[in-house]
């Protein structure tokens, strides 16, 4: 079956290939597998499992629902069941299954031979799979959460609420970690692994839309796993961030929680713009309109998303004058989707596109995304949603944008690439039923809402008066979820059935031109033996466009090449030229060993097992370093390897040509919205606070804490000098161990700060943030403390002899890692102990 | 590196000018409001209005900056770097001017309520 497009190719080097990149085969090979298309797979089955969990809950809702004052479930269990459908919808199923679509066809899109981080697939993998069956743990025992999957404080607080609640935030702790570290990865694919030739200009629009929802994810995820790290204190240690009587605020939690909510949203939404513009050619067999409009279409949406998170908070009782804002960036975001909808309304003009299945879906996206996009701009006036808020009109606007925006397009591409992941064709005939169905469920369903809301029915409430005179509406739209959920079944039918055994697809069935389908119907693992060198927006068309000689010699040494180890190019970021060959990380049993220890420590934690907690922690550290430390053997077979001499092009790569420096750069800006959301809180909470520091706390000290943050901050200078040094190739050791020095000096200080302090976390808001603030940064410093000691150790090994590529990298992310604790040194110094005195 | 640093300003740099301009309004009025219910007088005028309208005119003039760095010429050094990619350039100045543009708008679009709602709180 493994028919390649590639002319060229060789049954020898297609064995040698298949050898070093073929998955292992068992039971046990089952977790060291760390390819790409397995673990796409694997997130969209799991996502697919989860939806129908989270299907079942909602047509359990409908029943209830379907008549005034019903009697099927209590309050209690339609709390948990709400809480279940919106947390299992929004966390285990559209993002995960748009995440593994990313995974398992990115490599293909952008002409890489893997994903730069396959290991991190791995681990994303198990740590998301191991968030979701916590979630659902909480049916075991009797301990589902009742609170919203938006966790809303003080309900969410141990006050008012039990062990579901646990058992919500530390799976969504796992979803978050997993969320970052696919998205570090998708953006370092996209912006690193991409073909020859292929710049900025010629991206598909699948990849651009990827790359802004990447760094979406890294900080929408990272905020939120900042702001459930403090809701999980308040909850497990007792701090008062979100306690109004001692000084909290639970108006925070909304802030930092829309921060994410909101983009989190357009995350989902993007990829599925995506889907929808790499489609839409493809049928009007045409460009797109606009591709340049569109990016920049893509790329506001991705900023200005960022701006609307209070909309959701207009009856919170924000000032006029913010509520202002937050009311016209929520109106400006409608000109950056109108510009998209404009542009595929062009490319289809007129064009005779055939109605197939993939295209009946995106004639549904168009249809019910645009009145959800209108819904929106109407939520988005103050005055409106004043009235509007807590009602089924916003229910209405929101399963209009996610189902009509998001899943449509989702089912779309699921009927488009289902050859080029399966090898058979949908059955188009079921295809048009299940469209059908879906369309007209949907909107039988989730139009009626509309009215209802604004006749004053209210969300999350089990169910309403007769007097409201909202039965038939109701009642309309439980019968229509019933024929959605058939529709939904049929997609399903069609996929595991037809798109398994069905008719079998030839290459490239659909006559797409964009370059996932230059490959097989059944992929070998390593994509391709030769790169293409990439001249144009539509790489399959391109006899007439002339390819830079030096890109075709490259892709010419690079066919079959290296064939001991796992290898692909790495180009620039802008330009896509090739700067240096990447080696890609094979199968190991590493990423589920460490996303165990992970798993087992958060359990232990939610049992209240600390000691168990404490053991599995520092086992999963232990994991990560043996992961991230260099293999000899690994190394000495890439530079023995005549690659590097055949293409010109370093095998070690250093600096910003390394996907390293990337992963680490992606790093530090967790670390940094981390802190960012702890900054937020102090101020934030300080504004609300008639007195600062709250209650009898003095003013802090400034003599040992300047002299303890200082001496990080020192350590600069000696730190520069030690780079200089190793520049030039001396000794840098002396220098590197007097940083070390310094850096312990400061943890030791900041520690004995929280120690030493007359006040416990527990005391009122200012407490817990001093507390949490400086707990914070003794981790961050011990980080940066412990990369050093590697760095030091690697100088050690690798004794008198010339600085190899992995060790140059290893000294420059390191000092990356340094820059940055010092500038979050100098900050936390600045809000704990300066800002008091001045505001 | 910093003509690497002038693409990337030209290419976001209006975005860029965006965040800081709709972060900082919000986090002056959330401050004013809630510190000084009672509005500060600053020459005449609302001090929180001041430090808006500053904050504006800083966003203003970043992300024009980036507006007069977008075209073509100044992305002609990814010529020479790519050999070939004449339609690069091309993409990254027309993209560049259609963003910033945009932001720029944008930015103009969150300074209304400064104007409409004034000291309101």
């Amino acid at each position: 079956m493994n028919q390649t497009a590639d002319p060229t190719h060789d049954t020898k080097r297609h064995d040698e290939f298949e050898r070093v990149w073929t998955e292992p085969e068992g039971i046990g090979a089952w977790f060291a597998t760390v390819n790409n298309q397995p673990f796409g797979n694997r997130f969209m089955v799991s996502a697919l499992v989860f939806f129908l969990l989270a299907g079942i809950m909602a047509l359990l809702m409908r029943l209830q629902l379907a008549v005034p004052d019903n009697n099927f479930m209590g309050p209690e269990t339609y709390n948990r069941l709400f809480t279940m459908h919106g947390a299992t919808m929004m966390f285990l199923v559209i993002l995960p299954f748009i995440e593994g679509f990313a995974i398992y066809l990115l490599p293909q899109f952008v002409g890489s031979r893997e994903m730069a981080f396959p290991r991190m697939s791995a681990f994303s993998f198990w740590v998301f799979l191991s968030g979701g069956l916590i979630f659902f743990m909480g049916f075991l025992f009797n301990a589902v959460p009742d609170v919203g999957w938006f966790v809303y404080a003080p309900l969410s607080l141990e006050s008012y609420s039990g062990l579901g609640v646990d058992f919500l935030l530390v799976g969504l702790g796992f979803i978050e970690i997993a969320g970052v570290g696919t998205g570090i990865e998708i953006v370092t694919t996209i912006l690193k692994l991409r073909g020859p030739g292929m710049s900025l200009g010629r991206v598909p629009l699948f990849a651009w839309t990827w790359l802004v929802t990447g760094v979406m994810i890294i900080i929408a995820f990272a905020t939120l796993f900042g702001a459930t790290v403090l809701i999980e204190f308040d909850r497990a240690i007792g701090t008062k961030f979100f306690v109004a009587e001692a000084g909290g605020n639970p108006v925070l939690w909304q802030h930092l929680f829309w921060f994410f909510g909101h983009p989190d949203v357009y995350i989902m939404f993007l990829p599925a713009t995506g889907f929808v513009s790499m489609i839409l050619p493809t049928f009007a067999r045409r460009p797109l309109a606009g591709y340049s409009l569109v990016v920049v279409a893509v790329l506001m949406t991705g900023f200005l998303s960022f701006g609307l998170w209070a909309h959701h908070m207009f009856t919170t009782g924000m000032p006029v004058l913010a509520s202002g804002f937050f009311a016209a960036a929520s109106i400006m975001i409608g000109l950056a989707s109108g510009v998209q909808v404009f542009a595929w309304i062009a490319t289809l003009w007129r064009s005779g596109a055939a109605l197939t299945t993939p295209m009946l879906f995106i004639v549904g996206f168009f249809f019910i995304f645009v009145l959800g996009g209108l819904t929106g701009v109407m939520v988005a006036v103050l005055p409106f949603d004043l009235q509007a808020h807590d009602t089924y009109f916003v229910v209405a606007h929101f399963h209009y944008v996610l189902i009509g925006g998001v899943i449509f397009p989702i089912l779309a591409a699921i009927h488009y690439w289902l050859p080029l992941i399966t090898g058979y064709m949908a059955n188009e005939k079921l295809g048009r039923w299940s469209f059908w169905l879906i369309f007209a469920g949907f909107n039988l369903t989730f139009f009626p809402m509309h009215i209802s809301g604004l006749l004053g029915m209210s969300r999350r409430v089990y169910t309403y008066s007769a007097n409201l005179g909202i039965g038939e509406l109701n009642m309309l739209s439980t019968v229509a979820s019933f024929v959605l959920g058939v529709g939904f079944v049929l997609v399903v039918l069609n996929v595991f059935y037809f798109g398994m055994r069905g008719r079998k697809a030839v290459i490239n069935p659909w006559g797409g031109k964009s370059l996932e389908w230059s490959g097989t119907v059944d992929m070998p693992n390593y994509v391709f033996l030769k790169p293409r060198v990439i001249c144009n927006r539509e790489p399959l068309d391109d006899a007439d466009c002339p390819k830079p000689e030096h890109l075709v010699r490259i892709a010419n040494a690079l066919e079959g090449q290296p064939s001991g180890w796992r290898a692909t190019l790495v180009t620039d970021a802008i330009t896509g030229e090739p700067q240096a060959i990447q080696r890609v990380a094979g199968p190991s049993y590493i990423p589920v060993v460490a996303a165990s220890g992970i798993i087992i420590m958060s359990v232990a934690t939610l049992f209240k097992g600390y000691i168990v907690a404490a053991v599995a922690l520092i086992f999963t550290l232990g994991v990560v370093c043996y992961w991230l430390w260099p293999r000899s053997a690994e190394l000495e077979k890439m530079r023995k390897s005549d690659i590097s001499r055949i293409t010109g092009l370093p095998v070690e790569p250093t600096g910003t040509q390394a996907v390293g420096w990337w992963a680490m750069t992606g790093t530090l800006t967790v670390i940094a919205v981390v802190f960012g959301v702890l900054f937020f809180s102090y101020f934030y909470l300080r504004v609300y606070s008639p007195q600062w520091p709250q209650g009898n706390i003095p003013l802090p000290g400034l003599l040992w804490p300047g002299l303890g943050y200082g001496a990080i901050v020192l350590s600069g200078l000696p730190f520069l000098l030690a780079q200089k040094r190793f520049r030039k190739r001396q000794s840098s050791l002396a220098l590197l161990i007097g940083c070390g020095a310094l850096a312990l000096i400061t943890s030791v200080v900041i520690l004995l700060e929280s120690v030493q302090a007359e006040f416990t976390p527990q005391l009122n808001a200012y407490a817990s943030l001093f507390h949490t603030i400086t707990w914070h940064m003794v981790t961050l410093v011990l980080m940066a403390f412990a990369l050093l000691v590697s760095v030091i150790l690697h100088l050690i090994r690798s004794g008198d002899e010339a600085p190899s590529g992995t060790l140059i990298l290893h000294q420059q992310i390191t000092a990356l890692f340094w820059y940055f604790t010092i500038v979050v040194t100098a900050l936390v110094f600045a809000t704990l102990y300066l800002s008091p005195r001045f505001f | 590196m910093l003509q690497r640093f002038r693409i990337w300003y030209a290419f976001l740099g209006g975005a860029i000018a965006w965040t800081l301009h709709f972060m900082g309004s919000y986090a002056i009025s959330e401050a004013f409001c809630r510190m000084h219910p009672a509005p500060l007088s600053l020459l005449g005028m609302n001090a929180m209005i001041w430090c808006l309208l500053l904050l504006t005119l800083v966003a203003l003039a970043m992300a024009g900056i980036a507006l007069w760095l977008s075209p073509r010429q100044h992305f002609a050094s990814l010529t020479r770097e790519g050999h070939h990619q004449g339609d690069l350039v091309h993409f990254m100045a027309r993209t560049s001017l259609l963003s910033n543009g945009l932001f720029l708008l944008v930015i103009v679009a969150q300074a209304f309520p400064i104007l409409v709602l004034g000291g309101n709180c």
